[in-house]
């Protein structure tokens, strides 16, 4: 039995803000994360071991993905590898896509690191939040991550790219995104959505957990939580160790959960159906998918290689809307950035680098619903109901008819990688699951800081709103000794 | 904390997936039931002595099996004290009975407990031998160890859950 004062479970922007945070605050705290550390430049530096190595070359398949989640499988799930990068969770309604490791999002995330579009986003959401200091921890954050806009000389920067084009405007370069990347030392090739080869893209496990494991953060890689409960003592993890194979039993005074909206769902209900939470009437309310529509632009721009560059190209809108029109959207460019570590033929290879990712963003209603039988997470999300998806539907109508060139997405069929909501923040118990220090409502001692408790789409990338309310939530924790 | 809870409790699959050792571990971490055991609850057995060999995925479905009607054991009814097995239905027929001391310490790892004594005289002599340890895993939920006494000691024989039946 391992005892600490608090227990973080997930090491994505939640998880890793506040466990960094609370043992810079002196307190022993134990991080448990189901996946590996990723054999990435500084973690091979400082010695950490043993790594699993990010998904390429003839591994790649097999390392690409740790889980599938499907409705129709026995059990709603099948683990493929345990090392493995990704999750997919395909549901009818809405369909998830998250990773798995030490440092969790910021490995495959695309370095944006912005503020909420949707002003004033925390404003009035509950007792012990102010904007002012939430504004503090934003800074804070951005600053650590070392984010800025990406320049002129960046390969394929749409600030410069597209100012000939068009169909296409970009917007001024100010208000293109702040991106956690190391420009001067980057080789601006595979750094973004299978991991970072070159340490350009400033991950979680090196820029906030290695040194704080210098401070004593204890670390425990490959180990999956199953069951979080009430103890004499205060708290007990019971989390798999996939290495060793064996169930482990931790306790601590505290818990937070930060294993990614739908992991820490999937806790919450678990604990919820074992008697260790009470009712928490509010639990599964509030999902959403920061409107997010994924599409591939099948644009065969002549020579381009547009693999290269930043993680993310930047932000662009339409010409021929206006700009703060209802029609005017938050579209990002990507290329098929890491597609060199995939194995496939060459022309293929070729063809799919002059091609472009386009991501539609924007505040949805957040008004899903996720539920929970027979052990089986659930999520209930109307494409209807979410009106800023039948906008980027539009947006990328527009672009294909105006390019003459196709763009595919799922038009009946949601896809997200910002899950969040669920276990929402909010003063009253019946709407909402934490108070306004991160607490479940009625549960001394258990915590969320992560996306699920995000009380509304930010309508931008989620992650600095992700490290903010993590940061706001380790200070309260600490605040209390 | 807040405890209240309408329906009655789910059994975590993944206590079923754990061997003997490692339910020891979070066994002695739990505090004991926050009201006395009153009425009939429904049980299931898990971590037998001797299937530890089994692989998780077996033992799962073993486990799983014997939460059917195929096993006879229902689990146990509580009154004023007492206890009894019941086999065939939860309200089913009472055989194994037992006396209940609340505030008890284990002899096995020194936390307290709620101690299940088989050593009573509506017993046949072979039942004397065991002795029940049970604590809260959560509102409504006993994670609760059967153990066999001789005169070397306790052995623990398998873990089961109570639920309210
Ligand atoms: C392809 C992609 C691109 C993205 N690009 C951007 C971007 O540019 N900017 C931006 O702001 N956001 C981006 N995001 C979203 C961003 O990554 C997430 O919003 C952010 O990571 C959420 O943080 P989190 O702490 O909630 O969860 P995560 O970062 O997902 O961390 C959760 C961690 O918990 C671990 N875990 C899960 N279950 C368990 C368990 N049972 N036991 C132990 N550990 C567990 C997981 O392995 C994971 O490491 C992107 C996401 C994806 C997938």
């Amino acid at each position: 039995m391992i005892a600490s004062d608090v227990i973080v479970i997930g090491s994505g922007f939640g998880g890793a803000f506040a466990a960094e945070r609370l043992t810079a605050a002196g307190a022993r705290v134990t991080l448990l994360e189901r996946g590996p550390w990723r054999d990435t430049p500084s973690v091979r530096a400082a010695g950490v071991g043993p790594r699993s190595p990010l998904p390429r070359g003839f591994g790649f398949f097999g390392r690409a993905l740790r889980s599938l989640n499907l409705p129709l499988l026995p059990g709603g799930r099948l683990r493929l590898n345990a090392h493995g990068l990704f999750d997919l969770h395909l549901g009818r309604e809405i369909s998830v896509v998250c990773s798995s490791g030490v440092g969790g999002g910021s490995h495959v995330y695309s370095a944006m690191n912005v503020r909420p579009a949707v002003p004033d986003y925390w404003r009035e959401r509950a007792d012990g939040i102010d904007t002012a200091m939430m504004d503090a921890h934003y800074d804070a954050a951005i600053t650590r991550m070392g984010a800025r806009i990406p320049d002129a000389s960046v390969p394929n920067f749409i600030g410069t790219r597209l100012q000939q084009n068009p169909l296409l405007r970009p917007p001024s370069v100010e208000s293109q995104p702040a991106m956690g990347f190391r420009f001067e030392s980057s080789t601006f090739t595979d750094n973004s959505f299978f991991g970072c080869h070159d340490g350009s893209k400033v991950t979680l496990d090196s820029l906030l957990l290695l040194p704080a494991l210098a401070r004593g953060l204890q670390v425990h890689d490959l180990h999956e939580v199953a069951l979080v409960g009430p103890v004499r003592d205060g708290w007990c993890v019971t989390a798999y160790d996939h290495r060793a194979k064996v169930y482990r039993h931790l306790t601590a005074s505290r818990v937070v959960l930060a294993a990614g909206t739908l992991n820490t769902l999937r806790l919450l209900f678990a604990s919820r159906d074992a008697g260790a939470l009470g009712a928490v009437p509010a639990l599964g309310l509030g999902v959403g998918g920061n409107g997010d529509v994924p599409a591939y632009w099948r644009c065969n721009t002549a020579d381009a290689d547009y693999s290269r560059g930043t993680p993310c190209h930047g932000r662009f809108g339409l010409r021929d809307i206006a700009p703060g029109s209802e029609d005017d959207v938050d579209l990002t460019a990507y290329g098929l950035n890491g597609i060199d570590g995939v194995p496939m033929p060459e022309a293929l290879r070729r063809a799919l680098k002059r091609d472009l990712i386009l991501v539609g963003m924007g505040a949805d209603q957040a008004n899903g619903l996720a539920t929970w039988t027979g052990g089986r997470l659930r999520l209930h999300y109307s494409r209807t109901a979410n009106f800023v998806l039948a906008r980027i539907y539009r947006a990328f109508d527009r672009i294909a008819a105006r390019s003459a060139r196709p763009v595919y997405f799922l038009r009946h069929w949601p896809l997200t990688v910002h899950p969040l909501g669920g276990a929402r923040v909010g003063d009253d118990p019946q709407q909402a699951v934490l108070d306004g220090y991160g607490q479940v409502h009625g549960v001394s001692g258990l915590y969320v800081a992560d996306a699920a408790a995000l009380p509304a789409a930010p309508g931008a990338p989620p992650s600095m709103t992700v490290a903010a309310w993590a940061s706001h939530v380790a200070a309260g924790i600490a605040a209390q000794g | 904390m807040h405890m209240d809870l309408g329906a009655a409790p789910g059994v975590p699959t993944v206590l079923y997936t754990q061997r003997q050792h490692e339910l020891d571990t979070l066994f002695s971490s739990l505090p004991t039931p926050a009201r006395s055991l009153e009425g009939c609850w429904r049980g299931r057995l898990m971590a037998i002595r001797g299937f530890g060999w089994l692989p998780r995925v077996f033992a799962r479905m073993l486990y799983a099996l014997l939460g059917t009607p195929l096993n006879p054991w229902s689990g146990k009814s509580f009154a004023n004290g007492t206890g009894a097995n019941r086999w065939f239905g939860v309200r089913g027929a009472a055989f194994g009975r037992f006396r209940v001391v609340e505030q008890a310490m284990s002899p096995v790892d020194q936390q307290p407990v709620v101690w299940l004594d088989y050593d009573v005289p509506e017993n046949p002599r072979l039942l004397r031998h065991i002795r029940g340890e049970a604590r809260q895993l959560g509102n409504g939920l006993i994670l609760a160890r059967m153990n066999w006494k001789t005169q070397r000691g306790l052995y623990r024989v398998l873990y089961f859950t109570l639920v309210p039946g």
